[in-house]
């Protein structure tokens, strides 16, 4: 089956397997998937910057490891993109943002690319986001916005767009994003691609620019469950260098899913079906593919329970309370003097005048800015700020409290949850941009899991007028084990995973636009 | 809460070191007041003088971790974190022998 599939098609397991069976060289799988990329890119722009030397450079020592029986990993010498939110010494960091734009070299490595490069795998580039990781459709990206491969009319989902899109379109083998809000599962959702959110702490954030330090994780996003249980085995671990990662080991979720048995797989597990998911602001089509998933699972053996959060209701809100705080404190680093985007940067004496420091923060800030981190910025001083802080900030942290409590009580109950990931499919380029509370709202149904610091997974279960719709999966607070047994038991019974857009297809020549459907 | 009017705009640029324009602040204004409104639903769940307080929540947050330290020992030249002085200073728009240089912080 390899010797037939373009290269780039490959998923992780079938890439292993096929370079250790000698069928072709990490060289020849890197090229063939930075040709895709050369060849379909302009169209979507998913990546921020292409490495081409690196990779190629990566390749061929991975080769050469190989030769000598010394091979690192399973994912030794396998080509991913990285979103550009990762401190990395050998590729620019931009975070999609004019205030590092072409600019900034990291000093030192995120702990998630020091593993990756531990490993093995070969970096092919970084990818598109939305500006700091602030918002829901990668339309706040300095680059411009990060186009759906299965209607170029559409977003990709956000922030973690650019990844979402380049799994959706095989550019490299896997990729990694973060979620604060639902980042990963959102546009993951929206591409038609497997993307997970492990549970807070799970992950390192060391060198992980940060956005909202309670919210914040990196997750894979990737073609099929299984190869992202493969790669939180290589990302998890407690880190020295990130205070709030957890002791706990991840287990051999690979082998967990291996071991589920053939027949009825998920016998014995109860579904929870949480009502104030479902219902009122869903697209109706789409909640009815979701409703086909779950019956699915039952199908596998699950059974469902009707549950009842009611503080779900209260997730959104808390968390444009928390995420805009946290925002605001953690982008008070750039700030015009010791990296990035500075007003001193000015060649003539006349542009710099006599500034003082104020002004060299704060004209260094607003040309470095765009507008979503602005406001954001300003919300979260407004609710840290004398007067508000208890009224909001407070509040919102007991909230919190409350809302882990109610998810982990649910547990008790239930072993997992299914959902929607979105109210809807992926909308179109330019719809919500300039309504805030609209793009917020987006946000609905993937934030509660991020206030509770709970694992989810967004699955691929089917499409609306030929636009993707993922299916939800959640569990309780280090039980990663959970969802990728059941998010790989479904996929081995369905094939919602293994469509590709039309625009990638492999008929020659560069194709021009793709006509809108009707 | 009152709406957030362009005053109050104007401080709040001032404290996180923005600079707006007349149509940004207009805008943000309004922006925000939507976005305060909203979140100030959170006033509807009932919450009592018994809840966490503020030092529960810090110890028992979304870890659950507490008083998670590293031992007072400089750390290896090897260690991932350490940072090269001069890869410290190499974006810096001005900087001086091994120092960031800045303008006077008082006058």
């Amino acid at each position: 089956m390899t010797k037939q599939k373009p290269l780039y098609l490959l998923n992780i397991e079938e890439a292993a397997e096929g370079l250790k069976n000698g069928e072709f060289t990490s060289v020849e799988l890197t090229e063939r998937c930075l040709e895709h990329i050369k060849k379909f890119d302009p169209q979507i722009n998913s990546f921020v910057r292409v490495e081409e030397e690196l990779a190629l450079k990566m390749a061929k020592e991975s080769d050469a490891r190989r030769a000598k029986g010394e091979l690192r990993s399973i994912i030794d010498g396998i080509p991913y993109n990285l979103k550009d939110v990762y401190a990395t010494k050998d590729s620019l960091t931009s975070a999609s943002s004019h205030m590092l734009d072409d600019q900034w070299l990291a000093p030192y490595n995120a702990t998630v690319y020091q593993k990756l490069c531990d490993a093995g795998a070969v970096l092919l580039g970084k990818t598109n986001t939305d500006e700091f990781t602030m918002g829901s459709s990668t339309e706040t990206s300095y680059y411009g916005v990060s186009r759906n491969p299965w209607d170029l009319e559409r977003v990709s989902g956000g922030s973690s767009g650019g990844p979402a899109a380049s799994m959706a379109a095989h550019f490299g083998i896997f990729s990694i994003g973060t979620d604060t809000g639902g980042s990963i599962r959102q546009p993951a959702a929206f591409c038609g691609v497997v993307g997970l959110r492990p549970t807070y702490g799970r992950i390192s954030r060391f060198g992980e620019l940060a956005m909202a330090s309670s919210l914040d994780q990196t997750g894979p996003i990737t073609k099929t469950v299984r190869d992202a249980a493969i790669l939180m085995q290589v990302l998890s671990g407690q880190d020295h260098l990130d205070a709030t990662s957890m002791p706990d080991e991840a287990s051999n979720y690979l082998e967990e899913i291996n071991n589920l048995p053939t027949e009825k797989p998920l016998k014995g597990l109860k579904i929870g079906i949480v009502k104030e998911y479902f219902g009122e602001g869903l697209n109706k089509e789409a909640e009815d593919k979701v409703i086909e998933a779950i019956d699915q699972l039952v199908k596998l053996g699950a059974e469902t329970v009707q549950i009842s959060l009611p503080l779900v209701k209260y997730a959104l809100e808390i968390y444009y309370v928390i995420c805009p705080a946290e925002v605001s404190s953690n982008m008070a680093r750039y700030d015009g003097i010791h990296f990035g985007h500075s007003v001193e940067r000015r060649q003539s004496k006349e542009d710099k005048k006599d500034l003082n420091l104020y002004e060299v923060y704060a004209q260094s800030r607003s040309e470095g800015f765009g507008e979503e981190v602005k406001r954001r910025i300003m919300l979260g001083t407004h609710v840290l700020s004398s007067g508000y802080y208890d009224a909001y900030y407070l509040k919102a942290e007991k909230a919190r409290a409350k809302v882990m409590a109610e998810f982990a009580k649910a547990f008790e109950k239930v072993d997992f949850l299914a959902a929607p990931v979105s109210p809807g499919t992926a909308f179109k380029i330019g719809e919500k941009i300039n309504d805030p509370l609209a793009m917020y709202k987006e946000d609905l149904l993937t934030v509660p899991l991020n206030i509770a610091g709970i694992p989810g997974m967004s699955v691929p279960c089917g499409f609306v007028d030929g636009l993707p719709i993922g299916l939800q999966l959640m569990s309780a607070r280090k039980d990663e084990s959970m969802i990728l047994k059941v998010g790989a038991a479904y996929q081995a019974a369905t094939g919602h995973h293994l469509h590709t857009p039309e625009v990638i297809e492999q008929s020659g020549d560069l194709i021009s636009y793709k006509e809108v459907k009707e | 809460m009152d709406q957030i009017s362009k005053t109050e705009v104007s401080h709040l640029a001032d404290l996180a070191r923005l600079v707006l324009d007349e149509n940004q602040k207009e805008r943000l204004a309004g922006n925000l007041s939507q976005v305060v409104s909203y979140i100030e639903q959170i006033g509807e769940i009932e919450m009592s003088d018994s809840d966490h307080t503020k030092e529960d929540i810090s110890a028992v947050g979304v870890t659950g971790l507490k008083n998670i330290v590293a031992d007072d020992e400089p750390r290896s030249l090897d260690d991932q974190c350490q940072i090269d002085t001069k890869k410290a200073l190499a974006d810096a728009p001005n900087s001086e022998d091994n120092y960031f240089k800045v303008r006077a912080v008082m006058e």
